[in-house]
């Protein structure tokens, strides 16, 4: 096991190298220079000073010499510094991944609470008006644009109703509350993010969890069970769910890629000073060493994820030995 | 002890099993018979009320079981006499035993939630000779071959030492070599525990080593029924005389074995009359105006065939 989970860390090493590469390349070929923003809408900014800029930052430098800068300090772990405020790429990316990386956390374990049993209740009761109503609402979740529903919501919830804050992480006085209330307020201001972000993963996992339970409940196994005088709780909730859980397992850890795509806009929506705000924000001044900063953590990430969904599939199911 | 009468099971519009009529004694082992298809399992079943609901049910008939109509008991009471008193082997052990729970584990399941102590799971796991391999508990159903996974579906149909075993093609997914030891294993567990056996299998060789009566079925109902000498000795039925002409190698060895013609009927199109008529090599026009019924031969032997009594 040990040894697996280190040959699949090392083969991650080119897999980075390749990705890398290409962000890179997209990053800098795509429109827009860094330049632009302090230049382009000041009239006293002559052509040599942009020049000068430029070279500073070295973009002048042809597209593979910026790379393998880029990459030679990658190999001691600087990400270099921000182009806008001069900060350490790192330290802005590590300020910025703890919120992120919280409400994510919290997103997907409602998303496991509420989804998992609308799965198995859909399931046993497949068919019946109760399952066909479960679909509809969890499609509605599915189907309805996230920046939609969060303006709903913020108009609501926020403006006309009041009752929950609808942009940032603190309010204004919170350095002036104490611990409890500190918790409350941030509470407070996650509730409409979480609820968009959850409501939209929603039916992803309750019509796989639908979808396995029924499949499952289907099977030879589940009439033996039944066979040896099981009762029908221990049948569903021991026999078959079990079983119907397994490939869950692999779908988290394979929904990274996903999250931190939300996480952007639903960061951006909220004016939450996470990672993927950050990324909007360094996206939109070209802020190259934060994006690939950004990039390559997401890649981590993922890759990471992708090794979590193996381990822990084999952890659980016992038919399957790592090599 | 077991008595089902006119049992009629349906799947979606299908009637599968279409008035069945079977007893079983205490200590007897009744075979049922039939191509696949005709609704051995679907009795089986039926018997204690196993029928997926989604996709069928019992729509009319009595079962009894010592004297307890089974078909009128609720959900806790069934529990008691499923597993516990009627248990069942199917006839696929790797898909029928639950892929991510230790053999050790299931097996403890099947004994009463009482008396589940290790030595009674010891016990049981010598009488069907696996206490070697599954000694160790950490064993998963994948980790043994098909026939071991057999026995340990045995094994946790008469640990709680039932009354009545369902035995529902046990060894039709096992090598030829294999299929043996389960049959000796099944007949030595039959009298040491005097049990009670309904057989199902298509495989009438194997009916006829086990059974003490036969029970021949075809498209949902029974056609011929008797002592397991009747059958093999004078069948009555032009279908059951077709089973029998078709093993290799019976008393007809000489005579070149032969399949019966033809398929069987599917349920949704079913013939007029006599089920198997378009089969039969015997048809007389009255076969093809109603079913006949399920009459006497002598005492213990039943054909459902107008010609019964005059063919030998
Ligand atoms: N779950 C089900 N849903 C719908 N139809 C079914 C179902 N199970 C069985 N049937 C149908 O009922 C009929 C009888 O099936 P059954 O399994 O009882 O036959 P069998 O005699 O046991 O055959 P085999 O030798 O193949 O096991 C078949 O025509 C089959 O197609
Ligand atoms: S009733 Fe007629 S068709 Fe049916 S089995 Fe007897 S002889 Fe054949
Ligand atoms: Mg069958």
């Amino acid at each position: 096991m040990i040894k697996y989970i280190f040959r699949r860390l090392i083969s991650m090493v080119p897999l980075l190298f390749g990705i890398t590469i290409i962000t890179f390349t997209v990053i800098h070929i795509a429109p827009g220079k860094p330049t632009d923003m302090e230049t382009q809408f000041n009239p006293k900014v002559s052509l040599e000073a942009r020049d000068r800029i430029a070279k500073l930052y070295g973009l002048d430098k042809p597209l593979h010499v910026q790379y393998a800068d880029w990459l030679r300090r990658m190999a001691r772990f600087d990400f270099g510094v921000s182009f806008v405020d001069s900060r350490p790429v790192m330290k802005k990316i590590s300020e910025r991944i703890p919120v992120t990386l919280g409400i994510n956390f919290v997103s997907i374990i409602l998303i496991l609470l509420i989804g998992v049993p609308i799965g198995i209740s859909s399931a046993v009761r497949e068919n019946t008006f109760y399952d066909r109503a479960m679909t509809v609402f969890v499609f509605i979740g599915f189907a309805m644009p996230t920046i939609w529903l969060s303006l709903i919501l913020m108009d609501l919830v926020g403006v006309r109703w009041g009752i929950l804050p609808v942009s940032g992480l603190k309010s204004l006085e919170f350095e002036r509350l104490g611990l409890l209330e500190k918790i409350m307020d941030v509470s407070r201001h996650l509730v409409l993010p979480v609820f968009v972000s959850a409501f939209a993963g929603l039916a992803g996992i309750s019509r796989y969890m639908r979808t396995n339970m029924v499949q499952v409940l289907r099977q030879n196994y589940i009439r033996t069970a039944r066979a040896k005088g099981l009762s029908e709780r221990e049948v569903i909730y021991k026999h078959a769910l079990k079983n119907a859980l397994l490939p869950i397992v692999t779908i988290l850890g394979l929904s990274v890629p996903g999250l931190i795509g939300g996480s952007v806009i639903f960061e951006s929506i909220f004016s939450i000073p996470g990672m993927g705000r950050l990324f909007y924000e360094s996206v939109m001044s070209r802020d190259y060493p934060v994006i690939m900063g950004v990039l390559v953590i997401g890649a981590v990430l993922t890759l990471l994820g992708n090794l979590l969904a193996d381990v822990s599939y084999a952890a659980v199911d016992p038919r399957i030995k790592l090599e | 002890m077991l008595e089902i009468k006119g049992l009629k099971v349906r799947y979606g519009a299908n009637e599968v099993v279409r008035g069945v009529d079977l007893a079983i004694k205490k200590g007897e082992c009744v075979g049922l018979v039939g191509e696949s298809g005709c609704g051995k399992t679907t009795v089986g079943l039926a018997t204690t009320k196993l029928i997926d609901a989604r996709k069928g049910g019992i729509t009319s008939g009595r079962i009894f079981f010592e004297d307890r109509d089974v078909l009128g008991l609720d959900a806790e009471d069934l529990r008691k006499i499923r597993g516990r008193r009627i248990s069942y082997v199917f006839q696929e052990p790797s898909s029928s035993l639950n892929p991510v729970f230790t053999v050790h584990e299931q097996l403890r399941e099947a004994l009463p939630e009482k008396d589940r102590a290790e030595k009674a799971i010891s016990r049981i796991l010598a009488d069907v000779g696996l206490e070697k391999i599954v000694g160790k508990k950490q064993v998963y159903p994948h980790e043994l071959s098909g026939g071991m996974q057999q026995r340990v579906m045995i094994a946790m149909a008469v640990a709680p030492e039932p009354d009545l075993l369902i035995l529902d093609e046990p060894t039709t997914a096992l090598d030829v070599s294999v299929q043996k030891q389960i049959l000796e294993l099944i007949a030595e567990l039959k009298e040491k525990m005097r049990l009670s056996i309904l057989f199902i299998s298509h495989d009438l060789r194997i009916v006829f080593s086990m059974a003490d009566r036969i029970e021949v079925m075809y498209a949902g109902r029974i056609v011929e029924s008797g002592l397991k000498k009747d059958i093999v000795s004078e069948p009555r039925h032009p279908y059951t005389k077709g089973l029998i002409n078709s093993i290799p190698s019976m008393k007809n060895r000489k005579k070149k074995f032969e399949a019966i013609e033809g398929k069987a009927p599917l349920f949704s199109d079913l013939p007029q009359g006599c089920k198997f008529h378009p089969r039969c090599g015997f048809r007389i026009e009255k076969c093809m105006e109603k079913e006949p019924a399920l009459e006497n031969v002598s005492d213990s032997h039943f054909a459902r065939c107008v010609r019964a009594k005059e063919l030998l």
